[in-house]
C-alpha cells in the first residue's frame, strides 16, 4: 500500500488502462430493452396428410406429448406443453423454463420428433416442422412513395436495390418488400367451353407445367467446343400463354385462349395487407426471428435502406412508420440520462457537504470509474445494457461515493490532529493510518450492502431472469467502488497534499451555517423527544397505528405486477372476428375500425399502421402525438372499443421487447375432460353467462368456441366403374379440384414476364358459385349430357368438429377474463362476482345443457407466477434482513445493539410501501428489490449512530448525553450518504423518460423508504440506545452494589452504612460521567470552532 | 331530522339508481317476426337443343356432284339439297337427288362436292333454330319434387338473362351410371331469339313453397345445442326462447316454431344482453314507435 500511494502516476496509469478497457467493453455491450435471458418455446407443426384428425390423434398424435414431456431434465425444464389438433394440422408448443439454452431446447425437440416419427407415413413425416415460436410484437415497417411513379414502377425500382440485401439481415425472419399492387396472371376459364370440352383444371395445369420448364437436349461438339442443346421454356409472354396448347380428353388440341380469358392484373387476394392512414402503401416489413435482437434487426434494415437511397432516383422517398430500434434507443437513452442525472445530483450533494471542488471531484471520480469498471465484468458475464442493468448502475451511483467520503473524512480528521509541519513521510503515514482505520468498516459495510442480493440467487427463475442484471450491476459497480475508495482516493489525496504549498486543511461546507442550525434544531428536538415521556408514548402509539394502517390498508390496496413496461407512443388496437373466410371481409371491417379510431382520436393520433393478418384478425397501430397521452388514450380506447358478440377488441401499448414477460388474464376458469364437443359447448355456455354478468369487460375462450360449419362433398365412389364404362375419364379428385378453381381459384406456379416472376392463377368468372345450390348444380359433361354435380356426390353443410386443445396432456379449454386498464382495483370484486355466477350456473344451468359426458370446471389462479415471484422475493427480503443481522451481531457482539440497528429495516420497508402507495406505483419485482436493497443501505445510518453512541458511552459519558452528542456529530455523514442515494434515485423515482417507468417503483421504494427510515432512525435509534444504555448502567451499578453488599454481609447490622455507600457509589458514578461529558463537549466545541 | 334526511337522501338515491340503471341499458337492433313466402330451390345445368334436328344420310353410294345449300341457308321441306352420281356402271351413273325431309336451316355439312359417298354417310344436319327445347338431367333424389307442368326459370350463364320455362316431361328411365333421369322443358314466353341451340345455362325450380319466418343467422344463440332467440317484450325486457330451426337459405335461417308474428328478435346488440335486462331498441319503424307511444298515452289516461 505504501508503495502504491507514494507512486500516484503508477496508480493513475493502472486505473486509466482499466478505464479504457471498461469503456471499450461498454461500447461492445449489446443494447436491448430487457435482460438477455431466454425462455425458449419450440413449436412443432404437423400436417395429417391423408388422415383425418381423429385417426392422426389416435395413431400418432397421442404419442408426441408424453415423449416431449420426457425431455424434461435438470438442465432442460419444461414448463408447459400445449397441443392443438386442428382440422388438417396439429401444433405442439413446448415452453421451456427461464434461462434454458434455446439451441439445446430446439435440438432436443427435433431429436424427439425424429425418433417418434420414424415409423410414420412419409407424407406426414415430411410435413414435420420444428421451429422457434415467439410472441414478440417487435417489427419494422417502412413505407416508400414517389410523386412521379406508380406503385408498380416504384416496386420495380426498389426491389433489386433492397430485397437481395434484406436476406443478409440475420435477425430478421423473411423480411419482404410488400407490393400492394402486386401483379398476377389470371386465367379465367369459360365455364361453357370448359364443360363442353370436358376439360378439368388438371389438363391446363399439365400444359402449363410443360411450358414453364426449359429442357436440355444433351451436348454437341462443334469445332472442338462442347455446346449444349437447349429448348428454352416457351411461356415467356402473355401471347405465348394464350397460345398454350391444351389437349382435351377427346384428343382435340386447342389454344388456351379458346377456353379462357388471360390477362395480367392486380393480385385479388393476399395473405397479409398493410395500410397506413387507411390506404395501401409499398411497405418494407420485417419481424425478428425467435431469439433475434429486434433492435439490431431494425438498425441493419434501416442501414440498408439508407445506403440504397443515394443510388435510387431522387423522387423516391421513404417514411419509417414503425421502428423498434428508435423506441428501444430512446428508452435506453432516457435511462442513461437518468444515470447521469443521478450521478450529478449525488456529486452536487457531495459538494454541498464537502465544500471543496477538488475534494468533491476526488470522491466523485468513483462514480464513473466504478461504472466503467463494472462494464468489464458485465462483458465477461455476457450481460447487456438494458433498462434493468442501467437501473442498477443508476441506483449504485449514489451509493458508490459513500466509501470515498468516509476515507476523505477520516484523512481530514487525522490531518487536524497533526500538529507541526508536514513532510512527505508524515503525510504518507497519516494517509496510511487513516485508510487503515476505516478499511475494515468500509469492507464490512460494502459486504453488508451487497449481501442482501445473495438470497435473490435462490428465487425463481423469473425473478432471477428479470432482476439478475440489476443485482449484478449494483454488485459489480459497488464492489469496484470499494477498491477505488481504498486505492485511488487516498493516492489522489496524498498527491494533492504533496503538491499544495500551504498544506491542506479541511474545507468548510457552503451550507455550513444551515447545517449548524439544523444540527442545533435536531439536538433540541432529540433532547425533547427522549426526555418527554408523553410525546414519546404518543409517537410510539402513532407508529404502531401507522404500521397497522400500512399493513392492513395500504399493502392490500397496492397494485401488483411482474414488472412495468416502458411508456410508448404506439397504441395497438387488435380486432378479431369469427366466421370470416375471406381476407376481403376483414379488410372492410379493418377500414371501418381504423376510420373510427382516426375520427375519435384525431387530436391524439399522428398516423395509423394496419396489418390485416388473417380473415379474422387485424392489428391497427396508432402513433400518438404525445407519449404522455398513453395512459389516457389507453383508457379512452378501452371505453370506445367495447366487445360485442360479433367483434372482439384488445387494446394495449406496443411492446417490442423480446423478453416473454408473463401477462396472464385476471380470471381463468378451466373446463377440463369430457368429450371434446361437450367441453366446447360447456365452455361457450359458461363464457356467455360470464359475459352477460358483465363481471369482466373482456371475457374470451382459448381456443375459440364459436360454432363453425363446412360444406362436405362426398363423391359416390361406387358409381365410378359404371361411369368409366360409358367413357368418363375424370376422377372424384378432379371434381374437388374443379370446385376449388371455381371458388377460391388455384395458383399454378409462376411465369417469367419481362424478367419478373409473376404468379399464375386459374379461376372461373367471379361469383359462379355463390351458394350451395350453385355448387350442387355445377355442370359436369357426361357423354352428350350435362349432369349436376350433386348427382355425382352428396353435398351437405355440416358443423365442423372442434379443435382439440391440450395443456400438459390435459384436454381443456380456458375461459379468461380481463379487467380494464386503470380498473385493476376492481379485479377482486369481479372475480368474486364470476365465482358467484359460476356457482349459480353449476346449480341451476348446467343440467340444461344435457351433456353426454361430464367435463369438470374449476378456477385457476392466473396470478400464481406473480404471487410466487413476489412471495419468494419477500422471503429473500427476510433472509437479507437475517444476513444483515448476523453481520451486525458479529460486528457488535451485542444482541440488543444489533436489534436497535435493525429498527431501520422495518422503517425502510414502511417508508418504501407508503411512497409506493402515495405515488400510485405498484408492488412488483423492482419495488421489492428496492426494499431489499434499502435494508442494506438504511441500517448503515443506524450503524453509524449506534457505533458512535456506544463509543462515547464507553468513554464514560451518560447514555443521554452520549446519544445526543453522537447523533449531532453523526448527522452530517448520515445526511451525506442518505441524500446522495436519495437524490441519486430521485430521477428514477420521478419516472422521467419512457424507460424510467419500469424503474420508477424501484426508485420510489428506495428513495421514499430511505428518506422515511433516515428521519425516524435519527430519533428512534438514539432513544432506544439511551433506554438500553441506562438500563445497562443501572445493572452495572447494581452489580457494584451487589459486590459491596457481599462485603458488608457480615456486618449486616450496619444497614445505614450500606445505604450511605449506595448513595455514594451512585453519586460518584454519575459525577464521573458528567465530568467526562463536559470535557468531551468542550473538546468537540473546540474542534468545531477550528 | 328523519324526515329531513329522507327528503334529502331519498331523491338522491332515486336519482343515483336511475343514473345507474340508465348507464347499463344496452342498445339493440331487432328484427320483427313476419311471415314470408319461403321456398327451396332446385337447380340443374341445362342445354338448349333444337326441336327439329334432321341428320341427312346418303341413301346410295356415289360421288357428290352438287350441294345446293351452304351452311346457314334456309331449306324448305322436299327441296333438293344434294345430288349424288352413282359410281357403279350398273346404275348407268344415274344421279340421285337428296330431298329435305323437314324445313330448317343447314346447321352442319359433313361432306364436300367431289367426295366419294357411301350409303348411310352423314351429309348434312338440318335444324330449326326457331323451335328449341331445353334438356336437363334430374338427380334421383329430386325426382319426387318435380312434376310435369312445373314452372321454372332458365338463366343463361353467358348473359345472365332469365326466361320462364315449363317442365314438359321426365324420362321414366334412370341412368344408373350418372344417377339421373333426363327431363325436357320448353319456353313459356315467346321464343327468345337470342337463345340459340347449344347454349348452356341453369334452370331452377321453386319447390316446397310455404309461409314461414326467415331471419338472419345473427338472431340465434345457443344453450348447448339448443338454438334460442332473444326477444324483447313490450316493456323492453329481454328473454330467451327455445326455437326449432328449419333449413338455411342464403345466410338466412327458417325458424319453424317458437316465434310468433310481431315478436322482436334481437339481431345486434351493443354488448352482451342478459335475460331479464332492459334494452333500448334502436331500429323500430316509425309506425310502431307511434303505436307504442299512443299505447303508453292510453295507459296513462286510464
Amino acid at each position: 500500500m505504501k508503495k502504491l500511494y507514494s507512486s500516484p502516476f503508477r496508480v493513475y496509469l493502472i486505473i486509466l488502462v482499466l478505464a479504457v478497457i471498461g469503456i471499450v467493453a461498454g461500447t461492445k455491450l449489446q443494447v436491448s430493452l430487457y435482460p438477455n435471458s431466454s425462455k425458449p418455446t419450440i413449436q412443432v407443426s404437423i400436417n395429417y396428410g391423408h388422415l383425418n384428425k381423429d385417426e392422426f390423434v389416435q395413431n400418432y398424435g397421442n404419442k408426441v406429448g408424453p415423449r416431449l414431456q420426457a425431455i424434461s431434465s435438470d438442465s432442460l425444464i419444461i414448463k408447459e406443453i400445449t397441443t392443438i389438433y386442428r382440422k388438417t394440422s396439429a401444433g405442439f408448443k413446448t415452453e421451456f423454463d427461464w434461462g434454458t439454452d434455446p439451441i439445446k431446447a430446439k435440438r432436443e425437440v427435433q431429436n424427439i420428433m425424429n425418433a417418434v416419427s420414424a415409423s410414420w407415413p412419409r407424407e406426414i413425416k415430411d410435413s414435420i416442422n420444428v421451429h422457434y415460436w415467439s410472441k414478440s410484437s417487435g417489427f419494422i415497417a417502412i413505407s416508400f412513395f414517389s410523386e412521379k411513379r406508380d406503385i408498380d414502377n416504384l416496386y420495380k425500382t426498389l426491389e433489386p436495390a433492397l430485397v437481395p440485401k434484406l436476406a443478409s439481415v440475420q435477425d430478421a425472419e423473411n423480411p419482404s418488400l410488400w407490393n400492394p399492387g402486386s401483379k398476377e396472371v389470371s386465367i379465367v376459364l369459360n365455364p361453357e367451353a370448359v364443360t363442353s370440352l370436358r376439360i378439368f383444371p388438371r389438363h391446363i395445369e399439365q400444359a402449363l407445367r410443360q411450358g414453364v420448364q426449359g429442357y436440355l437436349g444433351g451436348t454437341v461438339v462443334v469445332d472442338n467446343a462442347k455446346l449444349s442443346v437447349q429448348m428454352p421454356r416457351y411461356l415467356n409472354s402473355l401471347e405465348s400463354l394464350q397460345e398454350l396448347l391444351v389437349q382435351t380428353p377427346t384428343g382435340r388440341i386447342i389454344h388456351l385462349s379458346e377456353i379462357a380469358e388471360i390477362s395480367i392484373g392486380e393480385a385479388i387476394d393476399s395473405n397479409n395487407i398493410f395500410k397506413t392512414n387507411g390506404s395501401k402503401s409499398l411497405m418494407l416489413f420485417a419481424k425478428p426471428k425467435s431469439g433475434g435482437n429486434v433492435k439490431r434487426m431494425a438498425e441493419q434494415i434501416l442501414q440498408i435502406v439508407k445506403e440504397a437511397m443515394p443510388n435510387l432516383p431522387k423522387d423516391i422517398q421513404y417514411k419509417v412508420l414503425v421502428d423498434p430500434s428508435e423506441f428501444i434507443r430512446s428508452s435506453i437513452n432516457n435511462v442513461i440520462h437518468e444515470v447521469f442525472l443521478a450521478a450529478s445530483l449525488a456529486v452536487f450533494v457531495l459538494f454541498l457537504f464537502v465544500g471543496s471542488i477538488k475534494n468533491t471531484i476526488t470522491a466523485a471520480l468513483e462514480i464513473p470509474l466504478s461504472m466503467v469498471l463494472a462494464f468489464i465484468l458485465m462483458n465477461i458475464f455476457d450481460m447487456n445494457l438494458n433498462l434493468i442493468s442501467l437501473g442498477g448502475l443508476a441506483l449504485a451511483a449514489g451509493m458508490n461515493v459513500d466509501a470515498s467520503v468516509v476515507i476523505m473524512e477520516n484523512i481530514f480528521r487525522n490531518l487536524n490532529d497533526v500538529k507541526g509541519p508536514l513532510n512527505f513521510k508524515t503525510r504518507l503515514a497519516l494517509v496510511l493510518r487513516s485508510v487503515k482505520e476505516v478499511r475494515l468498516p468500509i469492507i464490512a459495510s460494502t459486504i453488508s450492502t451487497l449481501v442482501v442480493f445473495a438470497p435473490i440467487a435462490f428465487t425463481s427463475n423469473l425473478t432471477n431472469a428479470i432482476l439478475g442484471d440489476l443485482a449484478k450491476a449494483v454488485v459489480y459497480s459497488h464492489f469496484f467502488s470499494m477498491f477505488i475508495a481504498l486505492i485511488l482516493v487516498p493516492t489522489i489525496r496524498l498527491h494533492i497534499m504533496n503538491s499544495s504549498k500551504d498544506g491542506d486543511i479541511a474545507p468548510i461546507s457552503p451550507i455550513n451555517g444551515t447545517l449548524l442550525k439544523l444540527e442545533a434544531l435536531y439536538e433540541k428536538g432529540l433532547r425533547f423527544f427522549i426526555k418527554s415521556k408523553t410525546f414519546k408514548i404518543c409517537l410510539y402509539f402513532v407508529m404502531v397505528a401507522f404500521i397497522a394502517g400500512v399493513a392492513l390498508y395500504t399493502v392490500p390496496k397496492l397494485k401488483r405486477e411482474i414488472i412495468g413496461t416502458p411508456d410508448t407512443d404506439w397504441m395497438i388496437l387488435s380486432v378479431s372476428t369469427q366466421g370470416n373466410t375471406l381476407i376481403k371481409q376483414m379488410e372492410e371491417i379493418a377500414s371501418k375500425e381504423e376510420a373510427r379510431l382516426l375520427e375519435k382520436f384525431s387530436e391524439e393520433i399522428r398516423y395509423t399502421f394496419t396489418q390485416i393478418q388473417a380473415p379474422n384478425r387485424t392489428t391497427i397501430m396508432a402513433r400518438l402525438k404525445n407519449k404522455n397521452d398513453m395512459s389516457r388514450v389507453w383508457k379512452k380506447m378501452e371505453e370506445e372499443f367495447q366487445n360485442s358478440p360479433i367483434i372482439f377488441y384488445w387494446v394495449g401499448p406496443w411492446n417490442p421487447a423480446e423478453l416473454p414477460l408473463p401477462n396472464p388474464p385476471h380470471m381463468r376458469l378451466v373446463v377440463q375432460g369430457g368429450a371434446t364437443e361437450d367441453r366446447v359447448l360447456l365452455a361457450k355456455d359458461i363464457a356467455d353467462t360470464i359475459r352477460e354478468s358483465e363481471a369482466f369487460p373482456r371475457t374470451w375462450t382459448n381456443p375459440g368456441s364459436s360454432k363453425q360449419e363446412n360444406i362436405i362433398m362426398e363423391p359416390h365412389f361406387k358409381r365410378w366403374p359404371l361411369l368409366s364404362k360409358i367413357g368418363v375419364q375424370f376422377t372424384p379428385f378432379d371434381l374437388i379440384d374443379l370446385t376449388r378453381v371455381a371458388t377460391d381459384g388455384k395458383k399454378l406456379g409462376h411465369i417469367n414476364l419481362n424478367s419478373q416472376s409473376i404468379p399464375v392463377k386459374l379461376s372461373f368468372p367471379k361469383g359462379i358459385i355463390a351458394s350451395k345450390e350453385d355448387l350442387e348444380s355445377f355442370p359436369i359433361a357426361v357423354q352428350d349430357r350435362f349432369i349436376p354435380l350433386k348427382s355425382l356426390s352428396t353435398i351437405k353443410i355440416e358443423q365442423a368438429k372442434s379443435n382439440i386443445y391440450k395443456v400438459n396432456n390435459r384436454e381443456l379449454i380456458y375461459i379468461n377474463g380481463k379487467q380494464k386498464k386503470g380498473q385493476e382495483d376492481k379485479i377482486k370484486a369481479s372475480l368474486a362476482k364470476v365465482k358467484a355466477v359460476v356457482k349459480d350456473y353449476r346449480k341451476n344451468d348446467l343440467h340444461k345443457l344435457k351433456l353426454k359426458s361430464a367435463p369438470i370446471f374449476y378456477f385457476e389462479d392466473t396470478q400464481k407466477s406473480l404471487k410466487d415471484a413476489l412471495k419468494q422475493l419477500s422471503l429473500a427480503l427476510v433472509l437479507a434482513a437475517l444476513l444483515i443481522f448476523i453481520t451486525l451481531l458479529l460486528q457488535f457482539g451485542d444482541l440488543i445493539h444489533s436489534l436497535i440497528i435493525m429498527i431501520a429495516a422495518p422503517l425502510g420497508i414502511l417508508g418504501g410501501l407508503l411512497s409506493l402507495y402515495i405515488f400510485d406505483s405498484t408492488i412488483c419485482l423492482n419495488s421489492i428489490l428496492g426494499i431489499i436493497l434499502l435494508n442494506g443501505i438504511a441500517v448503515n445510518n443506524s450503524i453509524i449512530l449506534v457505533d458512535f453512541i456506544t463509543k462515547l458511552h464507553s468513554e464514560g459519558i451518560t447514555p443521554l448525553e452520549a446519544a445526543i452528542l453522537a447523533s449531532k456529530k453523526r448527522l452530517r455523514p448520515i445526511l451525506i450518504t442518505s441524500l446522495t442515494t436519495i437524490l441519486g434515485m430521485l430521477p428514477i423515482a420521478l419516472g422521467l423518460g419512457d424507460g424510467g417507468k419500469i424503474l420508477q417503483p424501484l426508485g420510489l421504494s428506495v428513495a421514499g423508504g430511505l428518506w422515511f427510515s433516515m428521519f425516524f432512525t435519527l430519533f428512534l435509534v438514539p432513544t432506544f440506545e439511551v433506554f438500553y444504555l441506562t438500563l445497562q448502567d443501572r445493572f452495572k451499578a447494581q452489580d457494584i452494589l451487589l459486590d459491596d453488599s457481599l462485603k458488608f454481609r457480615d456486618t449486616a447490622k450496619d444497614i445505614n452504612n450500606l445505604n450511605l455507600r449506595k448513595q455514594d457509589i451512585s453519586d460518584k458514578f454519575m459525577l464521573e460521567r458528567a465530568v467526562l461529558a463536559k470535557k468531551l463537549e468542550t473538546k468537540m466545541l473546540e474542534d468545531n470552532q477550528q | 331530522m328523519k324526515i329531513q334526511s329522507i327528503m334529502v337522501f331519498g331523491p338522491l338515491l332515486v336519482f343515483c339508481q336511475l343514473a345507474f340503471a340508465k348507464a347499463n341499458i344496452e342498445k339493440v337492433f331487432v328484427k320483427i317476426a313476419k311471415k314470408k313466402e319461403i321456398s327451396d330451390k332446385l337447380t340443374y345445368p341445362a342445354r338448349v337443343t333444337p326441336k327439329v334436328s334432321a341428320m341427312i344420310l346418303s341413301e346410295s353410294q356415289g360421288v357428290m356432284t352438287r350441294l345446293s345449300f351452304n351452311l346457314g341457308d334456309k331449306v324448305l321441306k322436299n327441296q333438293t339439297i344434294a345430288k349424288i352420281t352413282h359410281a357403279d356402271p350398273v346404275y348407268e351413273y344415274r344421279p340421285f337427288l337428296l330431298k329435305a325431309p323437314v324445313s330448317g336451316v343447314v346447321s352442319k355439312v359433313f361432306t364436300n362436292v367431289g367426295s366419294q359417298i357411301t350409303k348411310g354417310q352423314k351429309i348434312m344436319l338440318l335444324t330449326d333454330p326457331n323451335e328449341t327445347k331445353l334438356m336437363i338431367e334430374v338427380a334421383v333424389k329430386d325426382l319426387s319434387s318435380l312434376k310435369k307442368g312445373m314452372k321454372g326459370t332458365f338463366i343463361t350463364r353467358s348473359e345472365n338473362k332469365r326466361y320462364k320455362v315449363k317442365l314438359k316431361g321426365i324420362s321414366p328411365l334412370i341412368d344408373s351410371a350418372t344417377g339421373t333421369a333426363t327431363a325436357e322443358l320448353e319456353f313459356i314466353s315467346k321464343f327468345p331469339t337470342k337463345v340459340l341451340p347449344g347454349i348452356i345455362g341453369k334452370i331452377s325450380f321453386k319447390t316446397n313453397i310455404h309461409q314461414g319466418f326467415l331471419f338472419p343467422q345473427n338472431v340465434l344463440t345457443y344453450k348447448g345445442n339448443q338454438p334460442q332467440v332473444r326477444v324483447v317484450s313490450d316493456e323492453n325486457k329481454v328473454s330467451r326462447i327455445n326455437v326449432k330451426l328449419g333449413a338455411k337459405r342464403k345466410g338466412q335461417i327458417e325458424i319453424l316454431s317458437g316465434v310468433k308474428k310481431g315478436t322482436y328478435l334481437i339481431e345486434k346488440a351493443s354488448g352482451f344482453v342478459k335475460d331479464g335486462s332492459i334494452v333500448a331498441i334502436q331500429n323500430l319503424p316509425k309506425k310502431i314507435i307511434k303505436k307504442n307511444t299512443t299505447k303508453k298515452m292510453d295507459r296513462k289516461k286510464k
